[in-house]
Order: C-alpha cells, then structure tokens, then sequence
C-alpha cells in the first residue's frame, strides 16, 4: 500500500511538474500572456466567468480583470502590474490568500521603455482630502440606502474612482481626427527607435488631460452616489444637488450630450486647485463661497463678459423646494394662467365633440344660408367674405414653420431626461446645432411679428385717415385702434356665455359671431403675448452677459420659469386646441382650407360667422332682415 | 362641432327615395363620426391630463435624478447576472460607464444572462452556483458562460457527449459561434498568407463574422473593427492590414463570452437540453416545501427534482483531452488552435492539483532589488477526492 502510495505520489510529482512546465510555456505564448501582464495573472483573469456567488455578503465576487485594458493601454494603470497595488503574498499562490484590500496611498512602480521604473504613489490625493469637505472621517461615516456600497475594508477612493481610462483623444483635440493615425506616423519617425517611446500612450494620456477625467453625466454619477442618496442627504442635511442640477441649462444640456456645458467640478473647483480639497459653500475658501461664485461664472470658458451680478443666479434652484421665493410664485402664477385659460377653451372642444358623440345637430338658420349665398352671389361678395387676407395666411403658415421648430429644438431641453429628447437633439446634430437653430428661429419669430405689428399699424393709419377724411374727426386714431376686428368685445362675451350655455343644452341655437370667433381671438391674443414673452425672456437668456450687466442674476431664473412655462402653454394650445380646431375637427379634417385659400366653407362660415355675413351683406347693399341674427 | 346642417337637411328632403344601401352608409358614417368623436375626447382628455399634471408636479413634488445618472449598479448583487448591461439607462448614456462602486476594475463586458438556464432560472441554482471549494469554485464558474450545467451535471452515457450549441437570445439550436468561425477563418489565412489580396467574398465574410462576434458579445472592439473592415477597399493592403490586425485580436476574446453555449441535445429532438425533463412540479414541491422539510424528506424531494443527475460530475480532464472523448470540439466547430489551446494539459492538471488540496505558487517575475520567485512546493500527495473539482 505505502509502496503504491509512494509510486502514484511519484507519478503525480513527474506530472504536475510538466504540468507547471507547460503552464510556464503556455504562459509565454502569444496568446497566453502579454508582455504588459508582468505577473502573468490575465492567464486565469481575463475570463469573465472567474467568479462567485459569496453567501455571506450576498454579492458576486467577480474575478475578472478586463484584458484590453492591459493590452491596449486603456488608461494609465495599464502600467502597472497587478502586484503593484495587490500584495504580492497574497495573490502569488493559488487559491489566493485571503487578500489584503489594496491601499491606493501604497507605492507602486510606473514602467516606462527606456528607463527604470518610478515608484509612484496617491498619497498626496489623501492628504489634500483632509483638507477637503471629503475627509476620511465624512467618507467612513457614509451610510446609504440599500446598505453599504463598498466591501469591507476596500479603499474609500472607489466612491469616485475605478480603474482610471484614456478618454478618446479625437474628441478632445480635434486635429487628431482630422488626421487621423498621421501622427504617430511622425512621431514614431524618431521614438521608434533612436529614442524610444510609447507614443500613442503618451499622446492619449497627455490629450485626455486636455479634459475633465469623465464626461459632464458620467461626472453627475460620480457625484450622484452620495449626492442623490436618500440616507446621505438626510445624514447630512443636503439638498439633492443632482436633482437641481439637472434642472438648471447645465444639467438639461449635460443630459443632452452637451459636453462643453459646467459640470459638478466646474463651479465647486476652483482654478488652480483640485478635486479633492473641494469645500463647502460656507468656507470662505470654497470655490462656491459666496465671494467666488462671480469669478467663478466668469471664466473664460463659461461667461467672461457678464456682470459680477451673474452669480445671484440660483444654479441650483429646485422648484419644489423652493416655496417662499419669487421664483416659485411666478412659476405657479405662470401654471394657473396655463390652467384657468387652457380650461375653457378644452371644455368648449370637449363640449362640442360630446356633441357629435350623442348626435345633436344644429339646425342652422336657413335665412342666414340663403343670405350668404347672396353675398356670394355678388360680384364684391366672395371677396369680401375672406377671412384671411393672402398675408395673414402666409405669415400664419411662417409662424407654423417657425413654431414647429421652436418646439422642437427646444422642448428636448424642457424634457432632458427623455430617451426622445436626446433621440431629437441627435437628430439635429446635437445640442449644438439645435441651440443655434432655436436661437435663430427665435429672432425669425420676433422679426416676423414686429413685420405684424408694422401691418397693423398700417391698417389703423389707413383707417384712421379714412375716418379723417369723412370727417369723423375726434380720436380718429385710437377710434381706428379699438375698431380693429382682434380685440374681445362685451358683445363676444356676450355670445361665449350663449355658446357654453348651447353646448351644456340650456339654448336651443348655438350663437354666431362676427368675422372672428372668441377663441380664434383668445388664440390671436396668446399669439401676441407668447411671443413678446419667449421673445424678450429668450433674448434675455441668449444674451446672458449683455443681460447680466442690467438685471441682477436672479432675472435669469424667472426668465426661464417665464420662457418654459409659457412655451408649455403655448404648445398645449396649439398642439391640443388649435389642432383641434383646424385639422381634427370633423367639419375641416384633414386640414382647414381657410388656412390655404382664406375661404371657410359657407355652412361653416353662417353657423360661427354669421354676423359677419351680415355686416359683408349690409355694406355690399345685399337686403337683409334686421331679426335675422335672433 | 355640429355637422354642416343645412346641406343635410337639404337631403332630408329626397329621403323616402333613398335605398338601404344609403341608409347603411349613413348610419356607418354616423357611427364613425361618433367613435372619432369619442376618441378625441379621450385624446384630449388624457394629453390635457398628462399637461396639468406635469405642471403640479413640477412645482410640488421635489425633483429627483434621472434615469441618466441614477440608473447605474450600484453593487454587484447577483440579480446583475440575470440582466445585460444596456438595460441599465446609467451604462448606456455614457461614453466609460464607471462599474459597480466596489468593483475597481473595468467592466465592460458583462456576464450574459442565461435565461434558458432550467437550473438557475427554476430559483434553486444561483447563475454562478459553484460556490463550497475555494479552491476551484471560481474556475469551475467560469465555465458558466460558455457550457451548460447538464454537460457536467447530467446523465449521458454516449461518447462523446451529443451536444449542440444553442443560443443565450432565443435558447435555440444554433451554429457555432460567430467568434470561433472567426477565429478558425482567421487561423486558415495565417501569416504565410498575409500576403495574398483579398477579395470582396473574404472582406463580406470577415466584416459579417466580426459584427456577429462583436454583436454576440465579444469586445467592443471588434464592432467597431468590422466597420473597418467594410469601410476599405477590397484586395487593398488596408484590408490586408486590419485581416492581421484581427489576427491579433480575435485570439485574445476567445473567454467563453460567445452569446451560446453547449448543452446536451434532447434525445430524439433538435433542442437542448436545458432542465431535467418533467420536473417542474418537483421543483415547485421543493421550494416550497424544502425549507422546512426534514432531511430525510428533502433529499426525496431533490432526487424528484433531479431524475437525469450524473451520480459524479464530470472532471476537467474529462472534457480537457485530445482524444475528445468527451466533448468533439472538433465537430463542434471549434478550430483546431483554440482545440489545441482547451487541451493543452497544464491548466486543468495545474487546478486538479489545487483542488487535492495543495497550493500553487504563481511564477512571479523577479524584479531588480526584489526576493526571488516563490519555489513551487513539493508535489501534491493523493488528493481527498481523487482530484475531482
């Protein structure tokens, strides 16, 4: 038995030492190990199933270190080897010992080609940290919801870093792109050989130095890890800080894949300084204390030529916790308005396709029909019984275009966090290309309209001179001004309370209006006054540091409040309403002809319209009766 | 808005002269008006409601991340092992997606969830379920990416075992992976080839097989390698340059992340063999009775839920053979270098020897200044269990 024992032990010995002669060799083979693995540990690493379920902890204990980052020189770590930050007892026998969580202070040794290796070492980092509000002390207090997120023991510096990565130097220097792997070729002239250098390493490292480390919205995660954490926030009493900031224009367009817009680190650090020695705002040395917040925004790269006043902007202003505040009363101001003149106008179309649900027809006025049909019949009459005179349709048809671009160009900022919104803001070009878009749009808009109020006062001269020469002298101009067929007259209103108490079926007729109804007439008012308010606040806004040098930073808030709710009233009305209105409704679908031609169908025109046949008839000397309106 | 009466009215008139036909038209039309009508009103209503209630919740409910920012993992908890990276908004939004917080290193190649697995999927077996022996638990979970439990774990007395490939998107018989195709088109045009030109039939064949590899789940690298590889020339030496350059690649992705895996086939069907047949009632039975069952009745209990279990698993030096006893790799469609590479002894003797019980000692590379390697220790005595993983 001890004789056999002794021979299988033999045999055993003779073959695990080929055994571990062939690992020796496979591990030198080109497909094995790489010379850039100095310990050789991708051999067993580098498959993504090394892993286990660990019942204890309930989590997975992955194995798995990424190859490509070793072989392709993914980040600067790439240098290292793995017993550089592993203790080198522990992970040099297999099974592994239990090992010792890496200390990311311990020194480590930087290969480079042509000279022996640095050591190297983060410590510097934690002692800056120490003099930062993210101490050691605030990091090892973390508590978060779910439980903790890093193992026990492992560096604190896993709640922002991980295995550090090149960023693609094409798209922070330009000229790389443009052409393309040339510079290599040019460099490699010399540091191939006579003095030799890992050029593409030196180049990606140096160009992604020329940026932040991480994008704006892989920054915002970083951050959002204690920043947005229930239990961290309350430990702490912080505000949700991400929450905020992706409601401000630099979270909406990092969310958009704007990565020239301030992320976390822009405002909260200070030039010259460095993450980790980042402040609270209370610390007159802080970056976002109150006495540097202004050189702060007016950077060369964010706004250099605004006012000092640029910092009263709340950058973080969160609505909803912001009660008290000029800001959150304009806001609900701005949402009742939406509400009280948005309610009537739904319940009217409400109330009129509840109509056609139960099949109540109106029953027209016959005279009224045939009246029509006389002024038609005039030579003058079809003319006249234009509504829409052929430069108010194609102003109406520019304001289209103009609107539909607008909107969307603009409302992905009002919806950042939508898969549609950044799909939209793509499709543009990017946020880039939109912006320039929206902001062009915007003066087209405004010129447009002051195009409309040149027409219209042009129409109250060309009336008030008519008026002049009849003689019908006092006040001819303001005479001319209040006659202008837009403005709601006690008589509109008159006849809207007619049409609810219709369509609710406390009035047997439905009531008839003159050449413009009441809602196409709220709907030309909130034309107006839509545009004068985006156009002043998007002006506002646009030239942030014109702006700034004449209102306090604080305007900027309200003119967003202002900008976006309005916008949002504007398209819930026309993309509800006035759709409605023109294409939906079953008297037009598929299109209102009178937004092409100016002619609105005649049985159309005597139901809503009537008065105003009546008045064409009177002034064409078309006979009518005087009862023929009740 | 009322219908245009008067002209209606005006056909009132001739109706006694109208027939069914006209009637029939007009009652549809008029239910038709009627159901648009209808529908509006719940179009208006529900876009109208949506638009108040955003308005109220923009000023009353405290605002929270989004999606972008929020949706990342967090920890690596198991259930990361039955989801795939992009169902994670946070990962797919950004240009390096950080990996779980106490995960250091990269992770940008996720575990692909089985969720044809009968074993993990029934909740008895975890996705990674190897977890007693420190000494080989991770390497024997390695092969769950790429091999069903049942190659191992079920009864099949055939030489070698009928396997099949089937695939992690729909769980059915497929061909070889497309990176093992890759790998052996690639080993077929070797160096001493390098030089020929080639044609648009190679240029269509490696760029579809390199989208296919990299779509199923090999590195990124290679996706964007095959948009290279469309985008020249054929027979122009750019094409040759990125042929080599895949040469190069290719063998370094060949982990077991395939987008499929080997599975015993069904016998008498082309399926594989994904959970013990029949036993989804036992399994039922088990979790809920098992625990609070006796011993004696939980070992009944798992004997009804496992009526096709191998009595001893299989060793790695079953499978890791030239003689292909076990598994045909060959006929699997595995290329000859990657067959060599599987059964080249010195791994799987190297865990075996682990697994007895005795500690390997990884050949460090000495540096200046530093100790000498670590010597390997004096070869293994019998293991406890016969080497058995």
């Amino acid at each position: 038995m001890l004789v056999n024992h002794r021979t299988h032990s033999r045999a055993r010995g003779f073959g695990f030492c080929a055994a571990t002669l062939a690992f020796l060799v496979a591990l030198a083979s080109p497909g094995g190990a790489h010379a850039e693995d100095r310990d050789n540990c991708l051999y067993c690493h580098q498959f993504p199933g090394l892993s286990r379920l660990d019942p204890d902890s309930a989590r997975v204990r992955l194995f798995y270190v990424d190859p490509s980052y070793v072989h392709n020189s993914h980040g600067p770590h790439a240098r290292l080897a793995c017993t550089d930050c592993h203790e080198r007892d522990t992970v040099s026998v297999v099974p592994h010992k239990p090992v010792t969580p890496v200390d990311c202070t311990r020194t480590c040794h930087l290969a480079t080609p042509n000279a022996p290796p640095r050591r190297f070492s983060h410590e510097n980092a934690a002692r800056m940290l120490e003099h930062g509000a993210h101490t050691r002390a605030v990091l090892e207090g973390l508590e978060f919801t779910g439980g903790p997120l890093l193992n026990a023991g492992q560096s604190l510096c896993l709640y922002c870093h991980d295995e550090p990565v090149f960023r693609n130097p094409a798209k922070v220097l330009h000229a790389i792109e443009d052409i393309e792997g040339r510079t290599f070729d040019r460099c490699d002239v010399c540091h191939l050989t006579q003095v030799p250098l890992d050029t593409t390493y030196y180049l990606r490292h140096v160009a992604t130095r020329f940026a932040p480390a991480r994008s704006t919205l892989e920054l915002a995660q970083v951050c959002a890890v204690c920043h947005s954490d229930p239990k961290v926030l309350a430990a702490h009493d912080l505000p949700n800080s991400i929450a905020s900031y992706v409601r401000s224009f630099h979270g909406k367009a990092a969310l958009l894949g704007d990565e020239t817009t301030a992320n976390c680190l822009s405002c909260h650090v200070a030039a010259g300084d460095n993450v980790h020695r980042m402040l609270g705002p209370e610390d007159p040395a802080s970056a976002v204390h109150v006495s540097h917040v202004p050189n702060g925004c007016r950077t060369i790269a964010c706004h250099p030529g605004a006012d000092r006043s640029i910092a009263a902007t709340a950058v973080h202003l969160d609505l909803p916790t912001a009660r008290g505040t000029i800001d959150f009363a304009v806001a609900l101001l701005f949402i009742v308005l939406t509400v009280i003149s948005f309610g009537p106008s739904a319940l009217i179309v409400l109330l009129e396709l509840a109509h056609l649900v139960v099949g109540r027809q109106h029953h027209g006025n016959q005279h009224l029909y045939a009246l029509a049909q006389q002024v038609m019949a005039h030579p003058d009459g079809p003319r006249r019984l234009h509504r829409f005179a052929p430069r108010a349709r194609l102003q109406h048809w520019i304001l289209t275009l103009l609107f539909t671009l607008l909107c969307l160009t603009g409302f992905p900022l009002k919806f950042p966090d939508q898969l549609w919104s950044r799909a939209l803001i793509d499709a543009f070009g990017g946020i880039g290309v939109a912006r320039v878009l929206h902001h062009w749009a915007g003066i087209a808009l405004v010129a447009g309209f002051l195009v409309h109020l040149l027409d219209i006062l042009v129409a109250v001269r060309r009336r008030a001179r008519e008026l002049h020469e009849k003689g019908d002298r006092p006040m001819t101009y303001f005479r001319a001004f209040a006659a202008l067929p837009f403005f709601v007259t006690g008589k509109d209103l008159r006849r809207a309370g007619q049409l609810i108490a219709y369509l609710v079926g406390l009035r047997r007729d439905r009531p008839t209006f003159a050449r413009f109804s009441i809602t196409e007439k709220f709907e030309y008012f909130g034309v107006l006054w839509g545009t004068s308010l985006l156009g002043l606040t998007g002006l506002m806004l646009w030239g942030e540091q014109i702006t700034s040098h004449f209102l306090t930073g604080r305007a900027f808030n309200l003119a967003t409040i202002v900008h976006t709710y309005e916008a949002f009233l504007a398209v819930i009305h026309v993309g509800i309403l006035h759709i409605y209105n023109v294409v939906l409704n079953p008297a037009v679908f598929p299109l209102s002809l009178a937004t092409l031609s100016g002619h609105t169908p005649l049985t159309k025109l005597v139901e809503e319209n009537g008065e105003f046949v009546v008045q064409t008839a009177r002034e064409l000397g078309v006979s009518t009766q005087e009862s023929i309106l009740e | 808005m009322n219908s245009p009466s008067l002209p209606a009215d005006s056909n009132a008139a001739d109706a006694p002269r109208r027939g069914l036909g006209y009637w029939l038209r007009r009652a549809a039309l008029s239910l038709v008006r009627r159901v648009y009508a209808l529908a509006l009103i719940a179009l208006v209503l529900w876009v109208s409601y949506l638009a108040v209630r955003y308005l109220v919740v923009s000023l009353i409910t405290p605002g929270q991340a989004p999606r972008q920012i929020a949706d990342v993992p967090k920890r690596l908890d198991p259930a990361l092992l039955l989801e795939r990276r992009p169902d994670w908004l946070g990962l797919a939004s950004v240009e390096t997606p950080r990996s779980p917080l106490a995960r250091y290193h990269r992770y940008d190649n996720w575990l692909q969830a089985d969720r044809f697995n009968g074993c993990t999927q029934s909740g008895c077996h975890a996705p990674l379920p190897h977890a007693k022996r420190k000494e080989d638990r991770a390497f024997l979970n390695l092969h769950a990416t790429s091999i069903h439990c049942g190659v191992c774990h079920l009864q099949n007395a055939e030489s070698p075992l009928p396997l099949v490939w089937y695939g992690l998107d729909r769980g059915e018989v497929r061909e070889p992976p497309a990176l093992l195709q890759l790998f052996d088109w690639l080993s077929r045009h070797g160096p001493e080839l390098v030089a020929e030109k080639f044609g648009e039939p190679e240029q269509q064949r490696v760029g579809d097989l390199l989208a296919q590899a990299g779509a199923e789940g090999a590195a990124p690298s290679l996706a964007r390698l095959a948009q290279h590889v469309r985008a020249v020339r054929p027979g122009s030496g750019a094409l040759r340059q990125l042929i080599v350059s895949a040469r190069e690649i290719v063998p370094r992705d060949l982990r077991g992340a395939y987008g499929a895996k080997l599975a015993l086939r069904e016998p008498g069907a082309n399926r594989p063999l994904l959970k013990h047949p029949g036993t989804d009632e036992a399994v039922r039975r088990y979790l809920q009775e098992a625990p609070t069952a006796t011993p004696e009745r939980k070992q009944e209990l798992l004997a009804a839920v496992h009526p096709l279990r191998r009595e001893k698993p299989l060793m790695c030096s079953a499978c890791h053979t030239p003689e292909q006893t076990t598994i045909a790799h060959t006929d699997l469609g595995y290329p000859p270098a990657r067959v060599r590479a599987l059964h080249a002894p010195a791994v799987f003797q190297m865990i075996e020897h682990i697994a007895s019980g005795e500690p390997f000692y990884l050949p460090a590379v000495s540096r200046p200044g530093e100790p000498a390697p670590a010597m390997q220790p004096a070869p293994a005595t019998q293991p406890a269990n016969g080497g058995a993983p």
